[in-house]
């Protein structure tokens, strides 16, 4: 694997290449700018520092979040009544990265890429995104709603020019057709996720067809990969480590913090992690 | 054809260029492989719907094509919704305004009340040809949910109805017909709990029930190729308008004039005419009670261009593009986002969009109630309510045709709640007491 942007994109090969070296599966935790409340956010990053994750995606919250569920859907919602704003969004995740080393990408969805401009300005889009986004030292974006072939749209170039890793996601329904097209313009990792549906369900992971889903996104897009959705427990990482090199765990993460606060936070991680 | 094709001397000649079906679409430029009305529509979903929506695509041009699936959807039309609807003259209406002369296209007639059901058979006969074994549905004022329940019954599909809250609270009477009619109505409590919320949800449940299900999507809107297999299957409507209107008048209508919540019906008027720049086309959006945000459903007046729910077009959005509340007295215009070919065709200036208040909605309402005997839909008495002020300034040989999208029975509660009916409430009160 070879790094073909420069900036902060980096962050997440050297990432990968510390969860390579150490033999053990990596994690990716999620967070959402403004749940369960504003304050809470700078909490929940340094709790899953500490832990040792390995990736943290921040979730700008969307009114119409389509891919997650209603865990994920219902936070939002909060988030948003909260009051949390997009640009108080992206200025957290700078601080949060000058503070720490992990790498942290932006989810959310393609209105709010497209609906962005920066203050005081009055271009909207991509590429105003994807400037303020690097400004603040984010290595990479997770949009699940811009296919690749939307090329107008001109999603991975822009992302690549700004110094930060497109991440697709994909599904074990994928078609081969698909999967290549993404794999033509992916860079960073593959999102998988562990099943159909939406995010936050609490269900067996077929390891049988996963494995071969993920061996296929492997070979096809010659990427690491994250797999996600119904990740909860130890066993499931360590089920998938032969597979994938990172475990993705949202909604579960989020409803441990509502539920035991940020001591039960870190004991999961650590559990996740198997210390 | 003569000089002038409007020349009312030549009633055979006025309109004699040839008329397409539904197996002569493919010469229509738009919209594009990948569902692209200009820079508007597209395909922006979660990478596990778009193996679903490449088979839907795949399956939908080929089986417009074949001669059986044509067959039986025009059976399913002509007998089982009751088309060709009628297209008739308001002569007192038109004579009340003192100007051009009003058409009616008394879509409201066919069955289940609207025109819904022309898009409901059409992709529950695709779905049957599929193999698919369940449909699913989302539904704001529940006409689509009505028209969906319907077909699946027909077809001894189950249906799952996808609904807000605020809808199904509101719309009750729809509510217990679908269930009725054999569909499970799950309210939706997310969001803004309206329509927009149940669409989300729909597309959630096809997410995890991707193989067996399909989602029969309720108006020109949604990631391609909904917004196309919705305007094929309500193109009928305009095709019939044209027909019945060189019987009636031997020429070509001055204007067609519809409403647009999502844009089902009026791209379905429309799109017999698109390609006829003599025919002035008017879209009429929901104008609420006022300008400010969240009184109205005017994507055109505080929306701008975004990507929702899989396609991009208008959208009432905030300033960090945030999808924000509507309002409207009719449900079924009570939407954010607009079918992306209406965005298109508005940039291009080929429709024009205008809008009605809810106080002249219900003006218009009881104006074609008392001067024709008819009740129609909110939704459509917006349509209403821009020709009654259009009519009068135009001169008594012109010609207005009017998509009566739907019929007002449904609005018996709305109507009887705006106007502060006292017997009507005091027979609500009765009622909910049991002492009927």
């Amino acid at each position: 694997m070879t790094s073909k942007i420069q900036g902060n994109a980096q962050r997440i090969d050297e990432a990968f290449e510390r969860i390579r070296k150490s033999g053990e599966p990596g994690l990716m935790t999620h967070i959402i700018y403004g749940y369960p409340r504003v304050e809470d956010n700078e909490v929940l990053i340094e709790t899953m520092v500490e832990a040792g994750v390995d990736l943290i995606e921040v979730q700008l919250p969307f009114s119409d979040p389509t891919a997650d569920g209603p865990t994920i859907t219902q936070a939002c919602q909060v988030a948003l009544d909260n009051g949390a704003h997009i640009q108080e969004g992206i200025d957290f995740v700078a601080r949060m990265t000058e503070k720490y080393d992990v790498p942290i990408l932006f989810m959310s969805y393609f209105n709010i890429v497209f609906s962005y401009h920066a203050p005081g300005e009055e271009k909207r889009g991509v590429s105003s995104f994807v400037h303020a986004a690097a400004k603040a030292g984010a290595s990479g974006l997770i949009v699940p709603d811009i296919p690749p072939e939307e090329k107008s749209e001109r999603y991975p170039e822009l992302c690549k020019e700004a110094g930060l890793y497109p991440i697709y996601v994909t599904s074990p329904n994928v078609s081969d057709h698909r999967l290549k097209a993404i794999g033509e313009v992916a860079e960073g990792f593959i999102y998988c996720t562990s099943r159909t549906g939406t995010t936050g369900k609490d269900v067996d992971l077929d390891m049988e067809m996963l494995g071969a889903f993920l061996k296929q996104t492997h070979d096809v897009c010659k990427l690491p990969v994250a797999v996600g959705f119904s990740i909860a427990r130890r066993d499931q990482v360590e089920a998938l480590a032969p597979h994938a090199e990172v475990a993705v765990v949202g909604s579960h993460l989020l409803r441990t913090f509502d539920e035991k606060g940020a001591q039960g936070l870190r004991e999961e991680i650590l559990k996740l992690k198997g210390k | 054809m003569t000089d002038d094709p409007r020349s009312p001397q030549d009633p055979k000649g006025g309109d004699s260029t040839p008329i397409r079906g539904l197996d002569q679409l493919e010469g229509v430029a738009l919209p594009d492989a990948q569902g692209h009305y200009g820079e508007y529509g597209g395909r922006y979903v979660p990478e596990m719907l778009a193996p679903a929506l490449e088979e839907l695509t795949e399956a939908y041009l080929y089986w417009r094509g074949q001669e059986d699936f044509q067959r039986d959807l025009r059976y399913l039309y002509e007998n089982y919704s009751g088309r060709p609807t009628p297209l008739y003259f308001a002569k007192n209406l038109s004579e009340s305004l003192g100007g051009a002369k009003i058409y009616l296209k008394q879509e409201g007639l066919g069955a289940t009340g609207a025109h819904k059901i022309n898009h409901a058979l059409g992709q529950a006969l695709l779905a049957e040809r599929m193999g698919k074994k369940r449909i699913i549905c989302e539904t704001g004022a529940g006409q689509h949910g009505l028209a969906s329940a319907t077909v699946a019954a027909r077809f001894g599909l189950p249906c799952t109805v996808y609904m807000g809250e605020v809808d199904v609270a509101r719309q009750a009477t729809n509510v217990f017909w679908m269930r009725q009619l054999g569909a499970k109505v799950v309210p939706v409590s997310e969001g803004t709990r309206t329509l927009k919320d149940a669409v989300n949800a729909a597309m959630k449940d096809w997410m995890w029930n991707v193989e067996e299900t399909y989602f029969l999507l309720g108006s020109a809107l949604g990631p391609h190729p909904y917004p196309m297999i919705v305007r094929d299957l309500q193109s009928v409507v305009g095709r019939e308008v044209r027909l019945q209107l060189n019987q009636f008048e031997g020429r070509l209508p001055d204007y067609v004039v519809a409403c647009v919540g999502g844009g089902s019906n009026a791209i379905g008027i429309f799109n017999e005419f698109l390609d006829k720049p003599e025919v002035k086309l008017v879209g009429v959006e929901a104008g609420g009670t006022g300008d400010a945000p969240g009184e109205h459903a005017r994507r055109f007046l505080g929306g701008r261009p975004g990507v929702v729910e899989g396609y991009k077009s208008y959208f009432l959005q905030n300033d960090e593009g945030q999808v924000q509340p509507t309002h409207s007295i009719s449900a079924g215009l009570d939407y954010a986002g607009i079918g992306p070919q209406h965005a298109w065709l508005r940039d291009r200036k080929r429709v024009e969009f205008t809008h009605a208040l809810d106080h002249e909605v219900i003006h218009a309402f009881q104006l074609l109630a008392q001067k024709e005997g008819i009740l129609a839909a909110m939704e459509s008495s917006h349509a209403l309510a821009h020709v009654i002020k259009l009519a009068p300034t135009l001169s008594k040989d012109e010609i207005v045709v009017v998509n009566l999208s739907g019929r007002g029975d449904k609005d018996i509660f709305i109507v009887a709640e705006y106007l502060d009916d006292p017997d009507w409430k005091q027979y609500c009160k009765n009622f909910a007491e049991g002492k009927l």
